[in-house]
């Protein structure tokens, strides 16, 4: 980013987003707080190699996931699951939408999404992105993008509801 | 379309958005015009993305958080080429530089050679005696009354010469007396005295000069500088010395 950075600006306007982002994925309060505290960092750092000053958010919100998925491939020590296999267990089919929706469970459903759905749809109810601006956040194409959004809320709301948590609706 | 096609992609739009403008959404929904099922299933869609939406932005992010960014930001120690107190300091000694470097190179205005340049060249473009008068004794009152310098000290040679008269000059916001004498064949002379603080690097001992078409010899003696100018050469003016 050539020029001065206002920092305190930026922390001001996105820090909030970021938070809710951070805990999205993560699940836990702390590691949220870790990971916006160090995108931050990396932005008063690195933040001048940006020139264009209006994609700071869409930078930040890369950053974050980035440090995300970095650190959990240091922290998961066994292979991950081929991305197409894990496509393959998901619901084809949509269910009913559960009629019920609160944040303590919907967190619990998704810390048990594979990550790889979670980023998306944090994204897609966060922050209003469009399918675009997503693809480009978490730099996959966008037809995967559409992709894993949509088979993402199908596995969420099966999930929610086998939890209880919504009311299955009756047809 | 069928109904499952349908909400297969109905499922991933959320009302209000862009979501619905792209044509297969707009299938979707047409199919869903003509499946009531399918129809209520959106409706029910739309309820969930909404509150699922509004469920996320009850995250409340610690107000803490915010001051450990900004208290992180202020430990950063950034690399000594994106600190801004080094550019600033960089800055001003490249300033400095410049200003010193311009000081030197350009002639100083309160320099001896600029102000015997001038005064010279004053005389040759055009020049006014405001007394006419062979009387030193006026001369100096006259001088003495506008704020010239009046107690100058005239070389023997030159205070036998005749007087034709005086002038009062500025320079740099200091009076400079200029008195003309009748060299005789050489024409008038010129003698320019000024306070030799007035001027910067004058030569106490005499330096001889041309200024133009005019040979220059000045000296300092005491609080005044002096600059005599005439039409003849160094050894006319060796003559008055």
């Amino acid at each position: 980013m050539r020029g001065d950075l206002d920092l305190e600006r930026l922390v001001d306007q996105h820090y909030a987003a970021l938070y809710r982002f951070a805990l999205s994925l993560s699940g836990h309060e702390s590691d949220a707080c870790d990971l916006v505290q160090e995108t931050f960092f990396l932005l008063a750092t690195k933040g001048h190699q940006l020139t264009d000053h209006s994609k700071v958010k869409g930078w930040l919100f890369t950053t974050l996931y980035r440090l995300f998925t970095g650190g959990r491939r240091r922290l998961i020590r066994f292979p991950q699951q081929p991305l197409a296999d894990v496509e393959e267990e998901l619901p084809a089919a949509p269910p009913e939408p559960p009629s019920h929706v609160d944040w303590d469970v919907l967190s619990k459903c998704l810390a048990r999404l594979d990550e790889t759905f979670r980023a998306p749809i944090a994204l897609f109810y966060l922050e209003d992105y469009s399918y675009n601006d997503i693809a480009e956040i978490l730099h996959v194409p966008l037809g995967t993008v559409k992709s894993r959004i949509a088979r993402g809320i199908a596995a969420l709301q099966t999930m929610m509801i086998e939890r209880g948590s919504g009311t299955r609706s009756l047809a | 379309m069928n109904s499952a096609n349908a909400k297969e992609i109905l499922i991933s739009c959320r009302p209000g958005t862009e979501d619905l403008a792209a044509p297969e959404a707009a299938a979707a929904l047409e199919q869903a015009r003509r499946d009531p099922d399918l129809q209520r299933w959106w409706e029910r869609q739309q309820a969930f993305h909404e509150r699922t939406r509004e469920s996320f932005r009850t995250i409340h992010a610690p107000r803490s958080l915010h001051d450990q960014i900004l208290a992180h930001a202020k430990t950063i120690t950034l690399p000594w080429w994106r600190r801004s107190v080094v550019w600033k300091a960089a800055a001003a000694i490249a300033l400095l530089c410049v200003v010193v470097a311009v000081w030197q190179k350009a002639p100083s205005e309160n320099s001896f050679q600029t102000f015997r340049s001038r005064v010279v060249r004053n005389v040759l473009r055009q020049y006014t005696m405001d007394i006419e008068t062979n009387d030193m004794t006026h001369i100096r009152q006259f001088l003495a009354t506008n704020n010239a310098p009046a107690d100058y000290v005239l070389p023997q040679p030159l205070s036998s010469l005749p007087a034709l008269g005086a002038g009062v000059l500025s320079w740099q916001n200091r009076s400079v007396s200029m008195i003309c004498l009748d060299s005789g064949d050489q024409g008038t002379l010129f003698l320019f005295v000024v306070d030799r603080a007035a001027v910067r690097n004058a030569p106490a001992q005499p330096e001889y000069a041309a200024v133009s078409e005019l040979m220059t010899v000045s000296w300092s003696e005491g609080s005044k500088t002096y600059v005599l100018a005439g039409h003849g050469g160094k050894e006319s003016l060796q003559r008055f010395r």
